[in-house]
């Protein structure tokens, strides 16, 4: 327990520093966003009293605690381009990207563990061999280049779905799990191909242990082997390869998203930066930054948690 | 030179087959690849242009030889940088320790908890597209991760017995580091940047597929793959020869990765 609470306030140092890193970052930048809402044909007057109003005038830090604060109380500012609030924006498209996301790591864990127990059960077979081949080739093929070839061939030549039919939750559940099913399955593919090569030779070292012989010498079988003994110590190394697989399937859903036409999260983050709308692109930064460390943070305690050796040092 | 494995020579020819390839398009395209002709908009596979043209009449060949050259100057570029930063910082915060490892490490935590992409976007957020703020954008989004496994090899090295030798000889703190402790983590060192180089060419694909990397007419295989993508339907060979040749690069170099570090064990 003193471990996670220590782990909890090193997360939220990191947590501040990201925060400031972003805040700093779009504040050198030249460009005065008073400027950006008015137009250029605004008086010299008008442009003051905006600026006054929109906190711009104060110190670095004042502002800086400002926005931190208001950050928390769920106010992430106001879209320059749109003028709606960006928490609206944000909380409007968040469930395309978490269902997409959470749907692909769950494909990654269901092809990924038995694969990696196949491939490791048969280590240096054909049927291992197969597998290690396929997986380095899927390793090689960028997401948006795999959400091509999935649209070419599901889309276009099996016709499994309209490309580009994208349907909000609202109006289809169905159809719109049915559509993400298939930016979810670009995103895994290259994914999964590295989760089988990790957990490959995680249980290939650990069946190569002297407790795996132990287990053998008393009449277990290499299926209760690996079922019973090996498994729940090869996943702990892989364990945190899942945890930036999470991560990097958030941030890969912001390309794939476009590969199929999903008007979602990544699309306003595109447009925003394109607009030079800094406090959309801020406030997405800072959840995807936010959710990474989240994420990073439990799967240290779950890590402490699996792996007793950890907790003893 | 040492005997390597099947995996890495596979690797190397792919790799070296895919430069060779990219290194002719540097001098010699059988077309100009900006060069447009009307008559030939997405005119099929043929003879004279063996991977077809593209919907302005482009020559696909030539822009996959011209984009793929763009595509290496990045990869190469972001590595450079990456790697150069990672290493001083590495270098420094693990032989040293101390106040700058604290504060410097960090700020790269931080910095780690930014997806490398994610992080580029920033960077051209502020700084705006092109070739050269890709570079700067990547090459600042990947030396975090340079720095840490530098780091992790400069902290282990500093009390092995020929670092002490070389202190106790009264070499200087700046020797040690870069002519004693370098040298001797090159393996390590060579396995990161290949997979430094292959996250590379992917991120850049990435930014430019965005649109957001390499501006047109300028040929680039991400750039070339978002414009297939809207002829899809019709003309799907277009996408395939650039996708090809990035997977066939990337997979050269996975390959050569992978050969070094089983065959080191």
């Amino acid at each position: 327990m003193k471990y996670a609470g220590k782990k909890l306030l090193s997360m939220l140092a990191t947590l501040l520093g990201v925060s400031f890193l972003v805040f700093f970052a779009f504040d050198v930048i030249p460009g005065d966003p008073a400027l950006a809402q008015l137009g250029t044909n605004a008086t010299p007057e008008r442009l003051e009293a905006l600026r006054e109003e929109m906190g711009l005038n104060a110190p670095f830090f004042q502002r800086y605690f400002q926005w931190i604060a208001a950050f928390f109380t769920g106010d992430f500012g106001t879209s320059y381009s749109y003028h709606i609030p960006v928490g609206d924006m944000i909380l409007e498209k968040l469930p395309i990207s978490v269902f997409m996301t959470l749907m692909a790591f769950v494909m990654v864990l269901v092809i990924s563990i038995p694969l990696g127990i196949l491939s490791a059960k048969h280590e240096g077979g054909k049927l291992d061999t197969v597998i290690c081949t396929v997986n380095q080739v899927l390793m090689s093929v960028p997401p948006f280049f795999s959400g091509m070839l999935i649209t070419l061939l599901f889309g276009i030549v099996l016709r499994w779905f309209t490309p580009g039919g994208f349907v909000s939750l609202e109006q289809d559940a169905g159809a719109f799990f049915g559509y993400l099913f298939f930016p979810a399955l670009a995103i895994a593919l290259p994914k999964a191909a590295m989760a089988v090569k990790m957990l490959r030779s995680s249980l290939v070292t650990e069946l190569g242990k002297d407790y795996p012989r132990t287990a053998y010498s008393r009449g277990n079988t290499k299926n209760q082997v690996l079922r019973n003994h090996v498994l729940k110590n090869a996943l702990i190394p892989v364990l945190t390869f899942f945890g930036m697989a999470l991560t990097d399937i958030l941030t890969g859903s912001i390309i794939v998203e476009q590969v199929f036409g999903i008007p979602g999260l990544g699309r306003i983050l595109l447009t925003s930066i394109m607009n030079r709308d800094y406090p959309v692109v801020e406030a997405i930064i800072m959840f995807m930054a936010i959710i990474v460390i989240v994420v990073n943070f439990l799967v240290d305690l779950l890590y402490r948690r699996l792996d007793p050796q950890i907790n003893m040092e | 030179m040492k005997r390597q494995s099947t995996t890495f020579w596979i690797g190397a020819v792919l790799a070296g087959m895919v430069l060779l390839f990219l290194l002719v398009g540097c001098f010699w395209t059988p077309y100009d690849p900006e060069a447009m002709n009307a008559s030939m908009k997405l005119a099929g596979v043929s003879s004279a242009h063996p991977m077809g043209c593209d919907a302005f009449g482009r020559d696909v060949l030539s822009r996959v030889m011209d984009g793929g050259r763009s595509t290496l100057l990045v990869a190469g570029g972001t590595v450079l940088l990456g790697a150069g930063l990672g290493i001083v910082i590495g270098a420094i915060t693990g032989y040293f320790g101390g106040l700058a490892d604290t504060i410097l490490m960090r700020i790269v935590d931080a910095l780690l908890a930014f997806p490398s992409v994610l992080l580029a976007l920033v960077v051209v957020a502020l700084l705006g597209t092109g070739e050269m703020n890709v570079i700067l954008s990547l090459g600042i989004a990947f030396a975090p991760s340079f720095a840490r496994v530098v780091r992790g090899e400069f902290l282990r090295s500093r009390y092995l017995g020929y670092v002490q030798a070389a202190r106790l000889a009264g070499a200087s703190h700046f020797r040690i580091l870069f002519v004693h402790i370098l040298p001797n983590i090159r393996s390590v060192l060579i396995s990161a940047l290949l997979i430094g180089f292959n996250n590379a060419v992917l991120s850049e694909a990435a930014l430019s597929y965005l649109g957001i990397g390499v501006q047109p007419p300028q040929a680039s295989l991400g750039s070339m793959l978002a414009d297939a993508q809207t002829y899809l339907f019709t003309e799907p060979l277009l996408c395939i020869f650039p996708g090809a040749v990035l997977i066939l690069l990337v997979l050269g170099f996975g390959l050569m990765g992978d050969g070094l570090r089983t065959g080191r064990k």
